[in-house]
């Protein structure tokens, strides 16, 4: 079957799809390049002893010394989809690269890096290295001006999907009516300059937590219409600007900022492309178009039509499984990940481990710090899935060390969103008998009110 | 022509602005890195300890209506806190130094004795500075230097007897300090009469001699340093840093403040003795073990000074002045509250009237009845979480600065 129906076949400039990959390149380059430079591999991938493992992925691991290996290839291949060098190399590697980093530790879970994996996967199956690019200054037969429609859409669909579900992720009445959990964090930023007085006051807050709900709801329509793009964009870069300086969220609002301007239209990116030649001094060539692609071309289009649909299913339907889990979301975070749940909650504990020696009935107490960094800590005492691994890391540590009949039980407490602190994980759990599983986990307590 | 332009104009603005926003931005994370690192992990088996000696006041009414800024609380802590506890201390080690100056030049009874309770009167003072490993005690490395144990006292009589020894070293630390004088002043025999024959032997009396003021005067100096950082520039820099950000004083202070109630007071005084972090307890790891009866003091006084910190109770006396207390009432007071400072110091009477089940030994009462140690433990632990989740939940203060990207 030939994927002809009208919107497939329709055709737009490859303008926005270039820009994009030049600015989606050059800050991941640069993000890599700060990774790098604040010494966060050595601190998050060389020195722990213990990693934490996607469920399934506990095959991948850091290399050691070679982990900087792969920050430098993947630092170098983002450069490359900035270039267009071998674009589709270069967006293979760095999205393997990129996610293969990201899978090594979930300690540093985060929905900036999961966009960005997302989005380079995304990226492997548009042509944003056939205009503008190394390769095509090469070759020119490789340059085409026009792309399918699609191409540019499939990817303000992602950023739609990203806004629209952190929007809804916000309409909850933590949020909304309790002001959670920016009333904790807001008030301890009254020490900035010129804005950092309006954190004292109560509505300041509940402004700032229904208008980040708002902002997300309706940005992509304000994208989307032409008549308020202008101004969705100064919201854009007004609202991204204001959560980096807030917040400690490092290149992420820089990337939504420049995301967006794909919703604009081709002439605008035709005229920075224009700038970019002249700047640059390069020729320009007349690109193909692309209409009388052969039949071949066609096929695969509809075979990346095909996987992308899969995608866009994905995306769609994975933030709702937590549906499927009881209790509280943010209690028992199941479900939690990959679903543009973002800065939701603030949830700190605490987590004493208890091994007990079967054989002899001697027990005695875990230092953490021995085992784990404190960042590591700190996510795995309010995670049930990392209170697990570790426990099972644990109970193979001491068999190695002579005592192979354990049992192990935590002490956990976790505070979550202001509320005092409760027990979290049932004491009375041997964590030995606990095995990972998407099921829910009977083990821990229920989230009290 | 001029549009173009000026599309390209803003298109590289806004990369150059992003770029600069992003480095600058890492510029302070870069900073809070070095001071937050810990250079202390000196693990369970070496602990210092710690200090103290004021007037027993327990929680005071801080200073109710006081508007809450993190200045005044910082000022609070400098000048009525932090520095007048490091001005006793040196004060008890000008007498200390007195006193074992006295005592080799004139190794009797009396002098012995004098030099015993010097050595006490110092050791209670310490433990209200040992929580404050900022500044040039964080830089120096105080209390490695100061009070680690348990003593190496086989490796302590080695260097000691070769008389050539560099106490600046880092393999030194656990020959020296209080632990390494408690060994020198109760360790060395059963009687006084015996241990003060140590210093009068005619082969090694001198070395001795020598090695004990070579240590006094090494705790005298280092606390002298620090006494003095804090008059001459710290206590300004201290106070001028009052922002909320990780590199900032507050922050700073409140995660040494309970790294040190975690690592030494709960774990090192009384965990690691009761061996809740081995197979077996370990009576020999308490602290002033030679001495043996004040460990239960020691602790005690530890205690008071972290309980009199988290209340603002200015050092050695009745007042109090905004502290962590104040800080918590007036985050609180703008919304649902949870008590967390009734929580805080209800668990501290608790472990106050826990303690009193306890022998003036730790070490015995580890061998006689572990149990109650293993108590002892539990209740101080539930202030480890109160503290650690939610009161730094409040205060919205990270636990050991996690430098990384959030969501």
């Amino acid at each position: 079957m030939l994927i002809n129906s009208s919107y497939f076949s329709k055709t737009t400039s490859s303008a926005p799809l270039v820009i994009f990959r030049v600015a989606f390149g050059l800050l991941m380059f640069i993000s890599i390049i700060r990774f790098w430079a604040l010494g966060w591999i050595d601190k998050l991938y060389i020195q722990p002893h213990f990693f934490f493992s996607y469920y399934g992925f506990d095959w991948i691991k850091p290399l050691g010394d070679l982990t900087y290996l792969l920050f430098f290839v993947c630092g170098l291949s983002a450069l490359f989809v900035a270039l267009g060098l071998k674009y589709t190399w270069a967006i293979i590697t760095f999205f393997l690269s990129f996610t293969y980093i990201e899978l090594m530790d979930k300690t540093t879970y985060l929905n900036h890096y999961y966009f960005v994996s997302v989005l380079s996967f995304l990226l492997i199956f548009l042509p944003a290295g056939n205009y503008f690019s190394w390769d095509t200054f090469k070759n020119s037969r490789l340059s085409f001006s026009q792309i399918p429609q699609w191409n540019i859409d499939v990817i303000k669909l992602l950023l739609c999907i990203v806004y629209l579900y952190a929007g809804l992720a916000k309409l909850n009445s933590e949020w909304l009516l309790q002001g959670m959990p920016l009333k904790i964090w807001l008030p301890t930023k009254d020490y900035l300059p010129m804005i950092g007085f309006l954190f004292r006051y109560d509505w300041m807050i509940y402004l700032f937590a229904w208008g980040g709900a708002l902002y997300d709801l309706i940005i992509p329509f304000l994208l989307l219409n032409r008549k308020t793009r202008a101004f969705g964009f100064i919201m854009v870069v007004f609202f991204h600007l204001l959560t980096a300086i807030l917040f400690p969220i490092g290149m992420f609002p820089y990337l939504m900022i420049f995301s967006a301007l794909i919703f604009f239209n081709y002439q605008f990116h035709q005229k920075v492309i224009d700038g970019l030649y002249r700047m640059l001094r390069i020729k320009k060539y007349k690109g193909h178009q692309i209409q009388n692609v052969p039949l071949q071309y066609r096929l695969l289009n509809k075979v990346k039509i095909g996987i992308l649909a899969l995608f866009f299913l994905i995306q769609i339907g994975l933030p709702f499984r937590y549906l499927l889990y009881p209790d509280n979301l943010f209690w028992t975070e199941e479900g939690y990940r990959w679903s543009w749940r973002v800065m939701l909650m603030e949830k700190a504990g605490n987590a004493q481990f208890k091994i007990v020696d079967n054989s002899s009935r001697n027990w005695f107490y875990v230092n953490n710090e021995d085992f784990l960094t404190s960042f590591q800590e700190k996510q795995m005492a309010t995670q049930p899935d990392f209170i697990l691994q570790y426990a099972h890391f644990l109970n193979e540590h001491f068999s190695q060390q002579g005592m192979t009949d354990l049992s192990i039980f935590v002490d956990c407490f976790v505070a979550l969103n202001g509320r005092k602190s409760t027990r979290y994980i049932d004491p009375k759990f041997d964590l030995t008998k606990g095995y990972e599983s998407f099921a829910h986990k009977s083990w821990i307590l229920p989230f009290n009110e | 022509m001029k549009n173009n332009l000026l599309t390209l104009c803003c298109f590289t603005a806004l990369f150059g602005a992003a770029l600069f926003l992003s480095c600058s931005e890492d510029d302070n994370v870069k900073l809070d890195e070095g001071s937050q690192i810990d250079q202390n992990d000196s693990t369970d088996d070496q602990i210092d300890g710690d200090t103290s000696d004021s007037v027993d006041t327990t929680a005071n009414e801080a200073v109710v209506g006081e508007a809450f800024t993190r200045g005044a609380m910082l000022t609070n802590w400098a000048d009525n806190i932090i520095i007048p506890s490091f001005e006793a201390l040196v004060d008890n080690m000008d007498s200390l130094s007195f006193a074992a100056n006295k005592f080799t030049e004139t190794p009797n009874q009396e002098n012995f004795i004098n030099l015993k309770q010097s050595w006490l009167n110092a050791y209670l003072t310490w433990q209200t500075v040992a929580m404050f490993d900022i500044g040039k005690a964080e830089e120096i490395t105080l209390r490695n230097f100061i009070n680690v144990y348990p003593l190496d006292a086989q490796g302590m009589t080695t260097t000691l007897l070769a008389g050539d020894y560099d106490l600046t070293s880092v393999n030194r630390q656990d020959e020296q300090g209080f632990s390494a004088l408690d060994y020198l002043l109760h360790g060395l025999g059963n009687s006084d009469e015996e241990i003060i024959a140590f210093y009068t032997d005619d082969t090694n009396g001198l070395k001795y001699k020598t090695f004990l003021t070579d240590i006094v005067d090494r705790m005298h100096s280092l606390t002298s340093i620090v006494l003095a950082d804090w008059k001459e520039s710290y206590r300004d820099e201290f106070i001028e840093r009052d922002g909320n950000a990780a590199t900032e004083s507050v922050n700073s202070m409140v995660n040494d403040y309970i790294y040190y109630y975690e690592k030494f007071l709960r774990a090192g005084k009384v965990g690691i003795p009761a061996g809740v972090f081995s197979n077996s307890s370990l009576s020999d790891r308490v602290e002033a073990r030679y001495r043996g009866d004040v460990s239960k003091e020691l602790l005690i006084k530890s205690l008071i000074s972290a309980q009199d910190f988290f209340n603002g109770v200015h050092f050695s006396q009745e007042d109090a002045g905004m502290s962590l207390k104040g800080w918590i009432n007036h985050l609180e007071a703008s919304g649902e509250t949870n008590n967390i400072d009734s929580l805080i110091n209800n668990q501290f009477g608790l472990i106050h009237l826990q303690l009193e089940n306890l022998n003036s030994d730790l070490g015995q009462q580890v061998e006689a009845d572990n149990i109650k140690m293993l108590e002892t433990y539990d209740f101080l632990q539930k202030n480890v979480i109160f503290m650690k989740v939610d009161m730094l939940q409040l205060l919205d203060i990270t636990v050991d600065y996690v430098d990384a990207d959030g969501d």
